[in-house]
């Protein structure tokens, strides 16, 4: 049994404990990552996905014209989903951009994982046009066209809110698409997704983790 | 990067001792802008983030800039996991406010930005007020990696939205 401190020390203890304190509460607000709710989130920063979404089969045009079998094409690697359009200032690009550099920073991955972006605006969303936007992310980006039916089958499949392409009496229209990133397992289902607002940090926190989950305790 | 950052705090600590004045401004005033990089001939938003700090509300109705003809003021709208952007009339400023665009909520869409313009260059804007004021900014052209550093790291971290 240690002797009591004397007086002095327990006071200095006592300070030093308030700081620390203090220290770890301003830093927890000042925290820029919001803190993951730990609740079935195994420790991910993407929303957790309970049932998880069945790994979809379906074939698509990509940007060059030909069929893209996805399941085919995706299997093995962890397979990011997003339905978005190209004439989309910013939702869109965003996500695009940041898995880009996400995976710039963790190339060891880079083999493992594949990028599949379906437009909700095939109109305007030309092969070309397509090609060009998403080379500006990575050249590795898979861009795929549907038609409305398939499209609307997909996304009726995955659980996501039909996309749409309403006109204005100007005949400019805006596209509503769902705004989260679908992470499909290297070789099952999806159990994360991304809502718009996800970090890169979010991201990377993450890309490890759905590598090697095995998602056994489930 | 680290520098600008250094830089953008520099900023905002000079904004913060300005908003202690006892002067209040004239005009609304543009404390940051950033303008994404269009790729191709696509859309392009710009981001301002403005301060008034008139003692009178203020509303931004306009924005013109020589980087595009086609200028919107816009919003998301999201309703559950959907998103929509929506074209706004104005956007209110209250006395003391700040407006602060961000992507994924209010942004100034430029239909048909100048495809030549790429990330280091700068380009000029004018703010329209309701009450016809005229306000001038300097945006910056950055890459859509580099608006995605910006807001995950700067003072205008866009909220968490969890739903």
């Amino acid at each position: 049994m240690a002797a009591p401190l004397p007086i002095p020390r327990r006071l200095g203890l006592l300070l030093l404990t308030m700081l620390a304190l203090t220290a770890t509460v301003l830093l927890a607000g000042c925290s820029v990552e919001s803190a993951p709710a730990e609740d079935g989130q195994r420790g991910y920063r993407g929303r957790v996905q309970t049932p998880p979404l069945e790994r979809p089969d379906f074939t698509m045009l990509d940007m060059y014209g030909e069929p893209y079998d996805f399941r085919a094409e995706t299997e093995g690697k962890l397979t990011y989903l997003f339905v978005g359009y190209t004439h989309c200032p910013d939702v869109c690009p965003i996500h695009m951009a940041s898995i880009a550099s996400v995976l710039n920073q963790m190339p060891q991955y880079l083999d493992h994982v594949a990028v599949v972006f379906i437009t909700a605006d095939p109109e305007r969303d030309t092969p070309e046009r397509m090609r060009e936007w998403l080379r500006a992310f990575s050249p590795r980006f898979v861009g795929l066209r549907a038609t409305q039916e398939e499209l609307r089958a997909l996304e009726s499949e995955l659980g996501l809110p039909p996309s749409a392409v309403p006109v204005n009496a100007e005949g400019n229209y805006a596209v509503g698409h769902a705004a989260q990133v679908i992470a499909f397992s290297p070789h099952g289902p999806a159990h994360v997704v991304y809502p718009f607002g996800s970090r890169q940090a979010d991201y990377a926190n993450d890309l490890p983790r759905l590598m090697n989950d095995r998602w056994e305790e489930r | 990067m680290r520098r600008f950052l250094a830089m953008l705090m520099l900023m905002a600590a000079a904004g913060a001792c300005t908003a202690d004045d006892s002067e209040l401004a004239v005009t609304p005033t543009v404390e940051r802008a950033y303008l994404a990089e269009p790729i191709g001939e696509g859309p392009t938003a710009m981001y301002l983030q403005i301060r008034n700090e008139t003692q009178r509300p203020a509303s931004l109705v306009a924005v013109e800039t020589e980087a595009a003809t086609q200028v919107e003021l816009h919003t998301q709208r999201t309703t559950g996991d959907m998103m929509v952007m929506e074209q706004l009339d104005s956007i209110p400023i209250e006395p003391g406010g700040v407006l602060q665009m961000r992507p994924g909520a209010e942004h100034v869409m430029l239909l048909d930005p100048l495809p030549s313009m790429v990330m280091g260059d700068t380009v000029g804007a004018t703010l329209i007020f309701s009450s016809g004021e005229r306000v001038q900014a300097i945006v910056p052209v950055v890459s859509y990696g580099e608006l995605v550093e910006i807001f995950e790291v700067g003072a205008m971290a866009p909220r968490k939205e969890r739903d």
